[in-house]
């Protein structure tokens, strides 16, 4: 009898992976940075038991094995890969094995059996979103797949794969069903969309993308670091120093040349004026005179993604009635995760399969 | 990192204390046990301990100890109320915009000719 399959909601974003399972009373959520790198698990315990320390690998560091090479996947891969990427400013991530590798991680991570079945709904940035790119991560994505995840063996089965829009996604978890004009701010690693629908039916219109993102903040203040104190900042240490400001925590300590370097200041301003231009955007997009301001017609206006750590205040200024889920970083994933939970096996077939061509 | 997640909104990112605690246990049964129940639950043994920990206190609020306690081998509690049944309302808002988002997909599967 084929194994029962377990339905997922994932957005493998071009910062952080997202993948929730489970079910309502007991949702399951994995998220990583979205970095893949060479790397061999064979080196990486050589490397450490030389050096004295533990060779066991900790809870989030993954090492993947998978068509006969082998990766370090999120956290391992910024910290150990030389060649370690997120596959930002590629749009063929999405299918080219990038998103796979990340995917096959993140369900070897949330089950632990060896062999998993599961469907799958995810989301494309909008910019991405078209009905050939739908396709093409279909196609990539369903199939048996055998891999290695930190030396244990694994056998992942992806039978269905639908793929929504991404501010779509996350309406299907926060918006509401009513055919009422629905506002979503997603403010992702490089991207911000903003998406306006009718209920769920999309409003061409009102929605559009940006290249506004939370790793420009970081890239500035890299080119910054670099001008100043001679040294660029390492991919870890910028990840660490983004990841603290969102949570409010006190940043971490930089060096440079010996000396103890204070980022406080310096990173304030960039958030500002990074804000300032996402501010323009969504102002240049929502505000119209007949919807009285800045998105003045809707009934939900929402903002998601880890943008919101970043430039929540700002926006809720522009759109006073603006909510922010509690883990914005979640929301696409979630609202993937509620749909794949509503459909059936026949809905699954009409949205989750490449088309009949295949 | 794993771990579980509910469907509550933020007006500004929560502020709180933060409790590191560190345990030295000999392999003993019940920290087999507690190893045993979050491998079957798919989480960390750290997460299993924080969620016990809350369980504490909801059964103390008044919510059934049965149902906070159970995990996948035991069988399912009769009737019991849910840990998070503190929203009906904003579950079945999100089940209704699902529904909603899945009616307008399979609308959509016809006239799908954008590109």
């Amino acid at each position: 009898m084929a194994d029962r399959a377990s339905v997922l909601g994932g957005d493998l974003g071009n910062s952080t992976a997202v993948v929730v399972a489970g079910n309502r009373r007991e949702p399951r959520v994995h998220f990583m940075p979205s970095f893949v790198g060479s790397g061999s698990l064979d080196d990486l315990e050589r490397l450490r038991s030389g050096g004295g320390g533990s060779s066991k690998l900790e809870e989030d560091e993954y090492a993947l094995g998978f068509r006969e090479a082998s990766w370090f996947v999120g956290r391992l891969a910024l910290e150990q890969s030389r060649d370690a990427t997120s596959g930002r400013d590629d749009v063929t991530r999405y299918w080219s094995g990038h998103t796979l590798r990340l995917l096959l991680t993140q369900i070897g991570a949330l089950f632990k059996p060896a062999r998993v079945t599961t469907r799958i709904v995810t989301c494309l940035p909008i910019q991405v979103f078209t009905k050939a790119n739908r396709r093409a991560v279909q196609e990539a994505l369903i199939g048996t797949h055998s891999f290695a995840l930190n030396g244990r063996e694994r056998e992942v089965t992806i039978e269905r794969v639908v793929v929504l829009m991404e501010g779509a996604a996350a309406l299907g978890a926060y918006g509401k069903a009513d055919p009422v004009p629905q506002y979503v701010l997603d403010c992702g690693g490089r991207t911000t969309d903003l998406y306006r629908t009718i209920g769920m039916k999309p409003d061409r219109k009102g929605s559009a993308g940006t290249t506004v993102g939370v790793e420009l903040i970081g890239d500035e203040l890299d080119q910054w670091f670099l001008r100043t104190h001679g040294r660029n900042l390492s991919r870890q240490e910028i990840s660490d120093i983004l990841a603290a400001y969102a949570q409010r925590k006190p940043l971490p300590t930089v060096y440079a040349r010996g000396k103890k370097v204070e980022l406080g200041e310096r990173l304030a301003a960039i958030v500002e004026a990074i804000g300032a231009r996402l501010e323009s955007e969504v102002n240049k997009t929502w505000r119209t005179a007949d919807t009285g301001g800045v998105a003045g017609d809707a009934a939900t206006a929402l903002m998601i993604g880890g943008g919101a750590y970043f430039f929540g205040d700002r926006i809720k200024k522009l759109i006073p009635f603006l909510e922010i889920p509690e883990r914005p970083e979640l929301a696409n994933a979630q609202g993937c995760k509620a749909l794949g939970d509503q459909l059936d096996d026949a809905e699954w077939d009409a949205l989750g399969l490449p088309g009949t061509e295949r | 990192m794993s771990e579980g997640a509910g469907r509550r909104r933020r007006g500004s990112t929560p502020k709180g204390e933060r409790v590191r605690l560190e345990l030295y246990w000999p392999d003993d049964a019940m920290l087999a046990e507690l190893r045993q129940e979050a491998e079957l639950r798919g989480v960390s043994v750290q997460q299993h301990i924080r969620d016990l920990l809350i369980a504490r206190h909801l059964a103390r609020h008044g919510v059934d100890p049965q149902s906070l306690l159970w995990i996948p081998t035991s069988p399912a509690p009769a009737a019991a109320v849910p840990a998070e049944a503190a929203a009906p309302a904003e579950e079945d808002e999100a089940t209704a915009a699902a529904r909603a988002l899945k009616a307008s997909l399979l609308s959509q599967l016809d006239d799908d000719d954008e590109d």
